[in-house]
């Protein structure tokens, strides 16, 4: 009886989590075509979005904009951070790996928002630290919501 | 130590979300008891529109879950470590302090005179958010320097 009351919650939290990862990949995949099509994933993109472009009348953005932008951006990527990242501790898979995907991806997001802010105050090499850490951020995020789902389809978790 | 760089990053990313907020607030609503009446009431010398209540609300409303989750996630992790009055207290402090600075704009709305209670309620709102995510770097330093601080934590 108790077995498959045990039974019964695991399959239950299962389901949760591969239903909310596949929400995350959703909302992964959208903020993706979204970056794109506000013209902010290739540097010069950014550059221009950011910095403007004088000779063909375009402005760039405020620093109260730009801080607009981050308060926002920066709010949803770091609730998807820490969750993504509380389901993955109890996923069994090696613990240095772990540490590795849960370092890289805040600095990754540290970098994100480092790299706008740059960009702004003129440094045009720091439009492609923006342009790798947003893409390795989204890269990171799809693996460690895959390993979730791995570890919690396959029994792999603590 | 996965989980304690875990909680550390979140409360840094709290703290960015409270300086940035900041920044912005100051922005809009400037410093002062004249700022805010000047923001949400209008000056027709200065040409600035009064606001509407719908256009209150449309600020305001999606903070009024936000800003609550973000006070949620960030007290949760003091759960694993060892509980006192103080982590009782700050979490009252900083849902109710919470609850005054975003409804004080629609006291303002309403009643003019009441612009200096938005003022302290932004002010000491940012505070208790600053202490309690700094609080928590704090608790995790002490549990990692002597490991003394929790019981759940591994």
């Amino acid at each position: 009886m108790r077995y498959a009351v045990q039974h019964k919650k695991s399959s239950y939290i299962n389901t949760l989590v591969v239903l909310f990862s596949l929400s995350v990949y959703l909302f992964l995949a959208v903020f993706l075509v979204y970056k794109y099509l506000a013209e902010e994933v290739f540097p010069s993109d950014i550059y221009t979005v950011i910095a403007g472009k004088p000779e063909e009348y375009i402005e760039g953005l405020t620093f109260l904009q730009i801080t607009e932008k981050l308060h926002t951006e920066v709010f949803l990527l770091g609730m998807v951070y820490l969750t993504i990242f509380s389901i993955n501790l109890r996923v069994s898979i090696n613990e240095k790996l772990k540490n590795v995907l849960t370092i890289c991806g805040f600095l990754c997001l540290i970098l994100y928002c480092a790299g706008i802010l740059l960009v702004k105050t003129g440094i045009p090499a720091s439009a492609y630290v923006y342009t790798f850490s947003f893409l390795s951020l989204v890269f990171i995020f799809t693996a460690v919501n895959t390993l979730n789902i791995y570890g919690f389809t396959r029994g792999k978790r603590k | 130590m996965n989980r304690v760089f875990l909680f550390t990053a979140g409360a840094i990313l709290v703290l960015f979300e409270v300086f940035t907020g900041f920044f912005l607030y100051t922005q809009k609503y400037g410093f002062s008891v004249n700022g805010i009446k000047q923001y949400i009431h209008g000056n027709p010398e200065l040409f600035i529109q009064p606001k509407t209540i719908y256009g209150l609300i449309e600020v305001h409303f999606p903070h009024f879950f936000v800003v609550f989750l973000t006070a949620f996630v960030l007290m949760h992790f003091f759960y694993f470590f060892r509980l006192g009055k103080i982590h009782f207290f700050t979490a009252v402090a900083v849902f109710l302090l919470a609850f005054a600075n975003f409804s004080s704009v629609f006291i303002v709305f309403f009643w003019k005179e009441l612009a200096v209670f938005k003022l302290i309620s932004a002010v000491l709102f940012n505070i208790s958010f600053i202490f309690t995510a700094i609080f928590l770097v704090f608790t995790i330093l002490k549990k990692h320097l002597t490991g003394t601080a929790t019981d759940k934590l591994r």
